[in-house]
């Protein structure tokens, strides 16, 4: 009862809150996007690498990020935008402006640009979205059919303008749109897709979306009762379940540690009580997916799983989530890499990075105080972006171990 | 469930000066129906005077020739004359059982108590928000849409809800003190039972006994339970009280529930065993409750030593409980017992420890501004000790009844007979009662006029029940009075979802309702979306005579697209008479600004709407009116009130036609 308690509430923590969600998905030949954070509860923040050079993005290195950052508290939250560019290579503010943003916001970043999604919050029913190709200069609004579901990574975007977005408290339904989100097509539904997976995954809701690697559309979900990941790919009119089973370790509860520990592998047993995919994304040919599973001793984990071109699976060690660690941010940078942000019960914030080997997970020097997530790998700096107030604080890691400040903005209320 | 209640602060001018004026009122209607019993009065205690000297004459003249002369009864025998017997023992030559009558005193007093407390200010708008919405939150939501059904009809009538409870506890309480006897009495409690059962479920959510955290300390199984059991208590035969069935029945219905609470208090798990949940760093259930109470607005030195008191429980949380636990039982097995002396004891001992329950538990129950009665220990204690006198008293009332007994007896003005009084003969009819009986004529007209007063309060209840209609009241406290205006109503050149071209001279012949909406708003236009909405609704055949007709108010979020899933949102996909219309940013910006709406990006994200507002513009294109529209606080109350004043100025201008 304790450890399903402490099971379902760490989940909760993740599923339920409010959730911002980045998942770039370069498709096929395009130059794979950048570093994602993607926060799973209050704070809740976005980040994403575009590798090439956006308008505002005037350096030489054509680096620029985007994250989304959560303010203000559980009772009158706000969600901002930022956006990484221009000759000084700094960020600004650049939240689709004409809604309000209580709810959450949800984004795909591009090299080309970004689509954002604006969770319902209040009386309104529905989730507008915004179009930019400029680096957040101008906003092209669009309008979807009902409430994009409250997951970091319900939405996803393609070069060419396609959208998909998770609808519905549980994702109960994929649309597929063109730009801006004029107008919308039902491309399926949770059902339909939980059919696909037989007795193989107990599919409870949809969590995730992204364009493969070929273009096709993919979801992961949060199955049930078993090791099976549930990751689904698009086969002609048709889904096919092709996750994974998960690992041994993070099944059976003896999970490795954070740092340098075993690696994983071979086939689990049917030992897991949930596993949840936070995260999809491509990556240069590659499916790369951030997981949480809990297993039947209660405890946490989060995986990164990446499948190859010939289609075979591999798994970063686990990370162990403590009972006292909330999971705050998640994210995969463009050379591999992966981060997570965790707040503690006694209030500090620490971070873990995952190497592209993915051999271990490496803490990070103590993270400036208010930290929401992380931005990796961003011209190659590490940058941490911290709220207090109305104040966003952004700070990069030295060579020294320390976080100089490097940038202060403050955001209207 | 959310909107139940009117947002309003309770204490609202408008709503407190409008309770006062229509309680003044209903006083005045009071203080003519006294003056109409003391006519009454008057005018039948002169025919009875004029009958008694009647008989007198007629007597004296029998006297003098030795004929037989009927009897007030009609029936010759002794000459008759009037006789008054002293209270409680007329005509029925018994009093009224002890139990019975300290029960209807009782409960009498508190009925009128109760109705005092009705007159509060906060009441019409408190009621709601303070009593009947947080009573029902703990408790299932079956029993909540129970509830729901009578907060709406008090929310969407405050005044009138609100007055009429005064007057039907008052009336009610009254009729229970002064119709001690027959049909009348029976009669009060009938209503006592009826009027106790309303207030049980919609104002008490039964009580609370389906809520998590039901204890005899704070007041399960509810205060008006009791008031329901007593008035069916007093419909009986008098004679199951003398009989003294009455009183063991309800000593015994006292056990058993003083047993249940016992087991109840004493389960676990439901946090009355700890002074403190060191876990949670929270105190325990009783401590809460009794912080919780400290903290309502009373006299300082009443929350002080509740305060004291939740730091005891805190501390000795489990030992309290042990000690409530035990006195419950015991006290329920000792008001089961047979021996008198027993019962007598934990009648002594329930009244100390109701008495302390309901000064650091219940805190009196009426501070507060929204106290409804001094909820249910005392009158627990009433019923307790009520029932004790039912089963004592009654062997003693079967003595004193013997008719060998002498009755105490009263006669009419001195007529002169010297001989002893024949027994009273009773007359046969309640007309005859009336013209022979002065006290009984009292009575009678005394309940006459409690009934009556109760009937100021219950018909415009019952009217208002079946008023699907909000009373304005709640919108014009909070927005004011429409704004009477005779302006040319500026025209615009916009654009239907279709993409048509759309002027407002097209609606010519037709009463305009304008206004202008933001599709992705959180909050405002939502309601507003509402209001019209029923608004159409409430205007019925007339609605064809009336197109509905919004303007986005969003310079971002304007596409077909954004009004549609609005649209469909709110319910206004399929309504004949409703336009959303949108247009280039420069006309929406020219029409915004024809007619003052200040609508604006802001720094931090979402679009301000500067003000909301409808317009009403009659059918030659001429604006007739214009409401302030605030869609806060946004709840069921505010939003029906404002939908029944918008739609009263449309049936305005639509008269004007």
């Amino acid at each position: 009862m304790r450890q399903r308690a402490t099971a379902s509430s760490v989940l909760s923590v993740l599923i339920t809150g409010i959730v911002l969600g980045g998942c770039s998905s370069a498709v096929g030949a395009e130059r794979p996007t950048g570093p994602q954070s993607v926060a799973l509860e209050i704070p809740l923040a976005t980040s994403a690498e575009a590798a090439g050079p956006s308008a505002l993005a005037a350096s030489a290195s054509g680096a620029s990020a985007w994250a989304i950052v959560p303010f203000g508290d559980s009772a009158a939250p706000s969600w901002q935008l930022f956006a990484l560019g221009g000759p000084q290579a700094s960020w600004s503010r650049v939240t689709p402006p004409g809604v309000a943003d209580e709810g959450g916001l949800v984004g795909s970043f591009l090299p080309t640009g970004a689509v954002v999604g604006i969770e319902a919050s209040g009386l309104l029913a529905f989730s507008p979205v915004a179009t930019t190709h400029d680096g957040g200069l101008e906003w092209s609004p669009g309008i979807l059919p009902t409430e994009l579901a409250p997951v970091p990574d319900a939405l996803a975007a393609t070069g060419g303008g396609g959208i998909l977005a998770l609808l519905g408290q549980s994702g109960s339904t994929i649309v597929e749109s063109g730009d801006n989100a004029v107008t919308t097509s039902v491309l399926t539904s949770r059902l339909a897709v939980a059919a696909a997976a037989g007795g193989s995954c107990d599919l409870t809701a949809l969590t995730a979306v992204a364009y493969g690697p070929a273009g096709q559309p993919m979801v992961g979900g949060r199955c049930y009762g078993s090791a099976r990941v549930g990751i689904f790919e698009q086969v002609g009119t048709g889904w096919e379940l092709v996750g994974p089973l998960l690992p041994a370790a993070a099944v059976a509860g003896g999970i490795t540690t954070r740092r340098g520990s075993s690696a994983t592998g071979g086939a689990a047993s049917a030992q897991s009580l949930i596993s949840e995919v936070l995260q999809l994304s491509s990556d240069a040919g590659q499916l790369v997916a951030l997981i949480e599973s809990v297993a039947r001793d209660g405890t946490a984990t989060v995986l990164r799983l990446s499948r190859s071109a010939s289609g075979s699976w591999s798994s970063s060690p686990a990370y162990d989530v403590a009972p006292s660690e909330r999971l705050m941010a998640t994210g995969v940078a463009p050379d591999g890499s992966s981060f997570v942000v965790m707040s503690h019960s006694g209030g500090s914030v620490t971070a873990d990075v995952l190497g592209a080997a993915g051999s271990s997970w490496n803490e990070l020097p103590a993270l400036p105080a208010g930290t929401a997530t992380l931005v990796l790998e961003v011209a190659g700096k590490t940058e941490s972006l911290a709220v207090e107030g109305a104040t966003l604080t952004v700070s990069v890691l030295g060579r020294s171990g320390a976080w100089s400040a490097v940038q202060v903005i403050r955001v209207p209320t | 469930m959310p909107g139940m209640s009117s947002g309003v602060a309770p204490g609202n001018s408008t709503i407190v000066s409008a309770f006062q004026s229509a309680l003044l009122r209903q006083a005045l209607v009071v203080v003519v129906i006294l003056v109409l019993l003391a006519l009454a009065w008057s005018v039948l205690r002169s025919v009875q005077l004029r009958n008694a000297l009647a008989q007198a004459a007629g007597a004296a003249a029998a006297e003098t020739t030795g004929a037989a002369i009927p009897g007030a009864n009609g029936r010759a025998g002794l000459p008759a004359f009037t006789v008054t017997l002293a209270p409680g023992h007329e005509p029925w030559g018994e009093p009224e059982p002890s139990g019975r009558r300290f029960l209807r005193i009782g409960f009498g007093l508190l009925w009128v108590f109760d109705g005092i407390l009705q007159g509060q200010t906060s009441m019409p708008l408190g009621m709601t928000t303070k009593v009947i919405d947080p009573t029902a939150a703990a408790s299932p939501a079956w029993v909540q849409h129970i509830v729901h059904f009578g907060s709406t009809i008090w929310s969407d009538h405050p005044i009138v809800a609100s007055t009429a409870t005064v007057w039907i506890q008052l009336g009610i309480g009254l009729w229970l003190l002064v119709a001690p006897r027959g049909r009348w009495s029976r009669a009060a409690g009938v209503a006592s039972l009826a009027w106790g059962l309303v207030v049980w479920v919609f104002g008490e959510a039964f009580g609370g006994l389906f809520a998590s955290g039901a204890s005899w300390l704070f007041g399960a199984p509810g205060a008006v339970l009791l008031y329901c059991l007593v008035g069916a208590l007093l419909v009986l035969d008098e004679r199951r009280w003398s009989s003294g069935q009455v009183g063991r029945f309800l000593l015994r219905a006292m056990g058993l529930l003083f047993l249940a609470m016992a087991v109840l208090q004493a389960w676990p798990g439901r946090g009355f065993w700890q002074g403190r949940v060191t876990s949670q760093s929270r105190p325990g259930t009783l401590a809460a409750m009794v912080r919780t109470m400290a903290g309502t607005p009373q006299p300082h030195y009443v929350s002080s030593w509740m305060s004291a008191f939740a730091s005891f429980v805190e501390a000795h949380g489990f030992a309290v409980n042990l000690f409530v636990v035990v006195v419950l039982a015991a006290l329920g097995l000792a008001f089961m017992a047979k021996r008198t002396a027993i019962v007598g004891s934990a009648v002594l001992v329930s009244v100390v420890v109701g008495l302390a329950d309901w000064v650091l538990v219940e805190d009196f129950g009426f501070f507060g501004g929204t106290g409804t009665d001094p909820n249910s220990m005392i009158p627990m204690l009433i019923v307790i000790v009520g029932g004790y006198l039912a089963v004592t008293r009654a062997t003693v009332e079967a003595e004193v009844l013997s008719p060998e007994l002498e009755l105490p007896i009263n006669l009419e003005p001195d007529l002169g007979w010297v001989s002893e009084p024949p027994p009273p003969e009773l007359p046969a009819t309640w007309r005859e009662r009336v013209r022979a009986r002065p006290v009984y004529t009292f009575r009678a007209l005394a309940a006459a006029g409690a009934v009556a007063v109760v009937l100021l309060g219950a018909a415009p209840m019952a009217a208002a029940s079946l008023n699907k209609r909000a009373d304005p009241i709640v919108d014009l406290a909070l927005n004011g009075f429409p704004s009477r205006v005779h302006l040319k109503a500026p025209g615009f050149l916009l654009r239907e979802q279709n993409g048509s071209l759309f002027s407002l001279s097209s609606l010519r012949g037709k009463v305009v309702v304008l206004t202008f909406l933001d599709p992705v708003s959180t909050l405002g236009s939502p309601v507003i979306a509402q209001e019209l909405r029923q608004s159409s609704t409430l205007l019925g055949s007339q609605s064809g005579r009336v197109e509905f007709v919004a303007v986005v108010a969003n310079s971002q979020y304007r596409s077909a697209a954004a009004l549609q899933a609005f649209d469909r949102a709110e319910g206004l996909a399929d309504m004949s008479n409703w336009l959303y219309l949108t247009g280039p940013v420069r006309h929406l910006m020219a029409a915004w600004k024809a007619y003052g709406v200040d609508s604006r990006l802001s720094a931090w994200g979402p679009m301000i709407p500067g003000a909301y507002r409808v317009f009403v513009i009659d059918a030659t294109g001429w604006e007739q009116y214009q409401l302030n529209a605030d869609p806060w606080p946004s709840d069921e109350a505010s939003q029906a009130s404002f939908a029944a004043v918008l739609a009263a100025t449309v049936q305005q201008v639509l008269t004007t036609q």
